[in-house]
């Protein structure tokens, strides 16, 4: 018998309020807490509130909405003046389109809601008119926008032009005294002291936020009087594409099939009815069952569709890789401990091919009673 | 189509590879000039605001600038108020959408078009002229387009990936012609920064809140991965799971029926 000191590794211990375990010397015995103090230590807290006083001035942060939510660049814009604001500066949100998520949660303290100025149609001086008054009205120290290929880079560049003030685009790095953006295509950075207007690139920010803005939604009353703007182009509206027809990274639906399909005309069907691009899984594509450029994953290709069905997919951590862009994955699967359903936003768990055909009843007959009330 | 020809004058800027830093044209620009053409034909004005003696622009020759217009400034120097005296009576103004050199801001269109109180779209694909307007198809992600009727005189800023093939001839490298033209301008806007380029290479630090955590929660949130809240569906029949989730589509509203 060796004289070493043992151990016990179970020794006494006791939880504290923050989760932290603590030994308690001198206690003879085995340790048994009950199992809910420790899930309680771990729940989390309410985030505590950044504003503790009235604003003195104001960061503006101007996203458009997508579906009634942000996207994930808006969300960095929204954080990227909740991190530098200062304990006497306020956030304002505007929002173009219509919201239905709170926004005290990404750190914004007053929303500003436009629902009509939605993206579907081409008013860009109308915009610029409301958000021109927006910024004359409040007084922003400084204007925060994500630099997209879309709406809002535009409108950022026309605000710049507009104010003639300090700005800076495509930003890549910020701080609270700088940003740097990518010199002569990406070979080197350069700074700049923080201009007022920054147009910024997606993934310069964590959106994660220690504590959360107060979300006061601002009613008709509280905005300045908005000036008339006339359209100078008239929209001649959208051209959509059947999303089969649209490569898969471009693509905003695409339904997927992995081992567990086996009739490839059944997933095709779906793809059909909702609208959908076809994506498939390393192995589906090895079996030969879809073409190589189907393929979505760490050696196909990435996808950042709004919506994915997986359908017989257990999500291989290089297929998630392939859909970490996706926004809402819903996940068709027998086995409900695979790991696509922890990704997954919606589960359905059973057999592919009998759900497959009952959404195929099911979706077409709901389109059927849309277009019911618009035929003569 | 009016019985006035159209003037047109597209912007070129000189382009640098990203790595080697050697001079070739801006592929934005050089799409841009293909729609230039394509749009008015002969009548084209190709000016470039730099130096005359710019490699890059032989390059444009060679894609059918024809000639080239330069207004000699100093480089760095503001090209603003030189372009909007030279451009004030051109009516259709076709640039790339951010230049390889510099920062690349994609603000001189705008800022143009503010000056010269035009029109402006932006991420051009295709242009065709239509009774006194400029129809264009107007890129959009998720494969949409958009059409828009400008009014002339308007500018438009091409999208880099507009459709067109650039064909590349000695012969127009030969034939081209480059025009230098003096100007006494010197003031600059106040729209730009003043940027001190780094050093070093480096990669963009991403802006993070500071949090003040104790050392158990920062192991947390390092170990315990952040699980989704996801619905799972086991009970029921399919046709219940398939309404499951057409309300899921319909509550996000990722279906329109």
């Amino acid at each position: 018998m060796s004289e070493i000191k043992r151990i016990d590794p179970r020794r006494p211990f006791r939880i504290t309020p923050e989760g932290l375990r603590r030994i308690v010397l001198g206690e003879k015995g085995w340790a048994k807490q009950p199992a809910a103090s420790i899930q309680h230590a771990t729940k989390p807290k309410a985030k505590p509130l950044r504003l503790a006083k009235t604003p003195e001035r104001w960061f503006i942060a101007i996203v458009h909405s997508d579906r009634g939510r942000l996207d994930e660049h808006a969300r960095q814009t929204l954080a990227a003046a909740a991190i530098l604001a200062t304990p006497e500066t306020g956030v304002m949100a505007v929002v173009l389109g219509e919201l239905c998520e709170d926004l005290g949660a990404l750190g914004a303290d007053r929303v500003a809601v436009f629902p009509d100025l939605v993206n579907t149609i081409y008013q860009p001086e109308r915009k610029l008119a409301v958000v021109k008054a927006l910024i004359a009205h409040i007084g922003a120290a400084h204007v925060f926008l994500p630099d997209d290929l879309e709406a809002t880079g535009d409108l950022g560049r026309r605000l710049i032009a507009a104010h003639a003030d300090s700005a800076a685009t495509h930003v890549v790095e910020i701080s609270a005294d700088h940003v740097a953006v990518r010199w002569s295509g990406g070979a080197a950075l350069a700074s700049a002291p923080l201009p007022r207007f920054v147009l910024l690139e997606a993934g310069a920010v964590d959106v994660a936020l220690p504590f959360a803005g107060r979300g006061e939604l601002l009613s008709v009353q509280d905005l300045p009087e908005i000036p008339e703007a006339t359209a100078a182009c008239r929209d001649l509206g959208i051209e959509e594409q059947d999303s089969s027809a649209i490569p898969l990274e471009e693509a905003d639906f695409i339904v997927a099939a992995g081992n567990g399909v086996r009739n490839v005309e059944t997933i095709n069907a779906l793809a059909r009815t909702l609208g959908a691009a076809v994506g498939a899984s390393r192995v589906a594509v090895d079996d030969g069952r879809f073409p190589r450029e189907k393929q979505i994953g760490a050696t196909g290709k990435t996808v950042a569709a709004s919506a994915y069905v997986a359908v017989g997919i257990s999500g291989a951590v290089q297929h998630l890789q392939g859909i970490k862009d996706c926004r809402y994955v819903i996940a068709i699967n027998r086995d409900v401990g695979a790991p696509i359903v922890k990704r997954a936003d919606l589960t359905l768990v059973g057999d592919a091919e009998e759900l497959m055909q009952a959404l195929l009843t099911r979706i077409s007959q709901a389109r059927e009673q849309r277009e019911m009330p618009e035929a003569p | 189509m009016t019985d006035r020809k159209i003037s047109a004058a597209v912007l070129v800027s000189a382009g640098r590879h990203p790595e080697s830093g050697i001079a070739r044209p801006c592929r934005g620009d050089a799409v841009a000039l293909c729609l230039a053409r394509q749009l008015v034909g002969d009548g084209l004005r190709v000016v470039h605001a730099g130096a005359a003696d710019e490699p890059a622009l032989q390059d444009y020759l060679a894609f059918g600038a024809g000639a080239i217009e330069v207004l000699s400034i100093p480089s760095g120097a503001d090209a603003l108020m030189p372009l909007t005296d030279l451009l004030a009576g051109v009516d259709l103004i076709i640039t790339g959408s951010r230049a390889e050199l510099g920062a690349g801001s994609g603000l001189l269109p705008y800022a143009l078009a503010q000056t010269l109180g035009r029109p402006i779209v932006s991420n051009v694909l295709t242009a065709e002229l239509n009774q006194g307007d400029v129809v264009v198809r107007q890129f959009l992600p998720k494969g949409r387009r958009r059409r828009i009727a400008a009014p002339l005189p308007a500018i438009l800023a091409v999208h880099p990936l507009a459709p067109f093939e650039l064909h590349y001839a000695y012969a127009r490298r030969l034939a081209g012609r480059i025009y230098a033209m003096p100007s006494d301008h010197q003031a600059s806007s106040g729209a730009s920064p003043r940027w001190s380029v780094d050093p070093v290479k480096r990669r963009p630090v991403r802006l993070k809140a500071v949090e003040k955590k104790s050392g158990h929660a920062r192991m947390l949130s390092a170990t315990v991965s952040e699980a989704k809240d996801g619905t799972v569906a086991i009970e029921g029949s399919c046709v219940d799971k398939a309404q499951v989730m057409l309300s899921f589509l319909r509550e996000h509203r990722l279906v329109n029926f």
